[in-house]
């Protein structure tokens, strides 16, 4: 697989990475929305894209996964 | 004799200096005042009648300052930076250093703190009055007026009152269920039954139909906001948040039809204005978003300064509800031509945020004060007892 996926975080506490990061599994990227924890990247892949989405107050991580870090 | 005519000539040219120089500053301050024309301080003994309250979403001095550099060079203001009285408030929230919007919104409106996410409630779920709850106990008009969804976090705490800021339907029912007098913004989707297109509702009411029923005049489009008349206006201009691009009628439009409807009271007013947006900007690092959005929420800040310029009964206060993106100013030239932005979050960040005030009482704002002291100084001024206050 070579496709995208979408993880969200609270955009109240920013991202602990930046586009161009090269996530690995388990690295932890943020906190989940209403005080849920710490969300963990559950696949390996390289950041594309991070925008924030008003409607939910969220910061949307996109990832592209495929490649073996 | 020489000497004492030296001392003499000297005392009169030091004369002649003190006086050219005491010219010279009262001639700067006065080309000064005309190039950046400060609004003055007024009475303290004028009686207070109406508060414009303005919140620049995520708005630190960061993105006032680069807003001002950018479009006036360094030695220019922005209308907010020639009120005459300024000060801080920290904006920690009950659980956490970083607050978010429902939790600094809910200090900003009721005079306690709550946890991240929580819309005017307490930690443990209890009701917290709200000062435009309490201003309209007291007969005055209430209104809020927002470049978001009119159920989002900011102009929610102000009257609604429930766990999670997510729960927008439920805010939207409350905002009616409270008679805000006028409601500007967006936010349809929440408002229209389950069955309609667009809408985010999870049941078949429709709050247009109920809001038409319990009186307001409903309103889509900047034409129908400027002929709007009435004690209940609903403004919903989009589906969702505004633009903020036309022909949405933009913040300081709403802000100035709200003051002119709001007005009328004989007894007063109180008035929520929000630059919602300016936070999104700063959440994507965008710094010409950030300048735009903290330039349309600053003229908006001009449309109440100078209501409040005329009235000389209406106190007008700015502030944010936190610091969004860490924003940094680096490095640039003094015309503004050049900025140097840095960023250090795609968050929230847990400085201390300014305080701009203008007209009677204004000095009370002064220091550096925690953000639940700012409601509470409004209740004193407005005679209002028993607040903040708890309920069930």
């Amino acid at each position: 697989m070579t496709d995208d996926y979408i993880l969200n975080v609270d955009a109240t506490f920013g991202v602990k990475v930046k586009v161009g990061d090269i996530v690995k599994k388990g690295m932890e990227l943020g906190k989940i929305p209403d005080n849920k924890g710490t969300l963990l990247s559950p696949e390996s892949g390289v950041v594309s894209n991070i925008y924030f989405n008003p409607q939910n107050h969220t910061l949307e991580i996109k990832i592209k996964r495929g490649l073996q870090y | 004799m020489f000497f004492r005519k030296k001392i003499q000539i000297s005392g009169v040219i030091r004369l002649f200096f003190i006086l050219a120089i005491t010219f010279g500053i009262v001639m700067n301050n006065l080309i000064g005042a005309e190039k950046d024309v400060l609004y003055p301080l007024l009475s303290p003994d004028s009686q207070v009648e109406n508060i414009i309250f303005l919140i620049g979403d995520g708005m630190g001095l960061s993105q006032i300052a680069s807003a001002r550099i950018f479009t006036y060079g360094a030695e220019g203001r922005l209308n907010i930076e020639k009120m005459p009285v300024t000060g801080f408030i920290n904006t920690h929230s009950n659980n956490d250093l970083i607050t978010e919007s429902g939790a600094a919104g809910t200090a900003l409106a009721t005079g306690y703190k709550t946890n991240n996410g929580m819309i005017s409630v307490s930690p443990d779920g209890k009701k917290l009055r709200t000062i435009l709850e309490a201003c309209r106990d007291i007969g005055m008009s209430s209104g809020l007026v927002v470049t978001c969804a009119i159920t989002h976090a900011t102009p929610a705490v102000f009257a609604s009152h429930v766990m999670s800021r997510n729960d927008e339907a439920t805010i939207a029912s409350q905002l009616l269920e409270n008679k805000v007098n006028v409601m500007l913004g967006g936010g349809r989707m929440f408002f229209l039954p389950e069955s309609e297109p667009g809408s985010k509702r999870h049941d078949e009411r429709n709050l247009i139909a109920d809001a038409r029923k319990n009186g307001y005049l409903y309103i889509q489009t900047k034409e129908e906001l400027e002929d709007s008349r009435g004690n209940y206006i609903l403004g919903l201009f989009q589906l969702g948040h505004l633009t903020t691009i036309p022909p949405e009628p933009n913040l300081a439009e709403m802000t100035d039809k709200a003051i002119e409807l709001l007005s009328e009271n004989k007894k007063g007013f109180f008035l929520m204005v929000e630059g919602s947006q300016i936070d999104w900007a700063c959440h994507d690092n965008d710094t010409d978003n950030t300048i735009r959005q903290t330039l349309l929420f600053d003229e908006a800040v001009k449309v109440a300064l100078d209501f409040a310029l005329e009235n000389k009964h209406t106190l007008v206060l700015v502030t944010a509800d936190h610091e969004c993106g860490g924003m940094g100013i680096n490095g640039g030239s003094l015309d503004g031509k050049e900025l140097n932005i840095g960023w250090t979050t795609k968050g929230h960040s847990g400085v201390p945020v300014p305080v701009y005030a203008f007209g009677p009482q204004a000095e009370r704002f002064t220091g550096l004060y925690d953000n639940t002291k700012i409601p509470r100084i409004f209740a004193e001024i407005l005679g209002i007892e028993s607040f903040p206050k708890m309920g069930e």
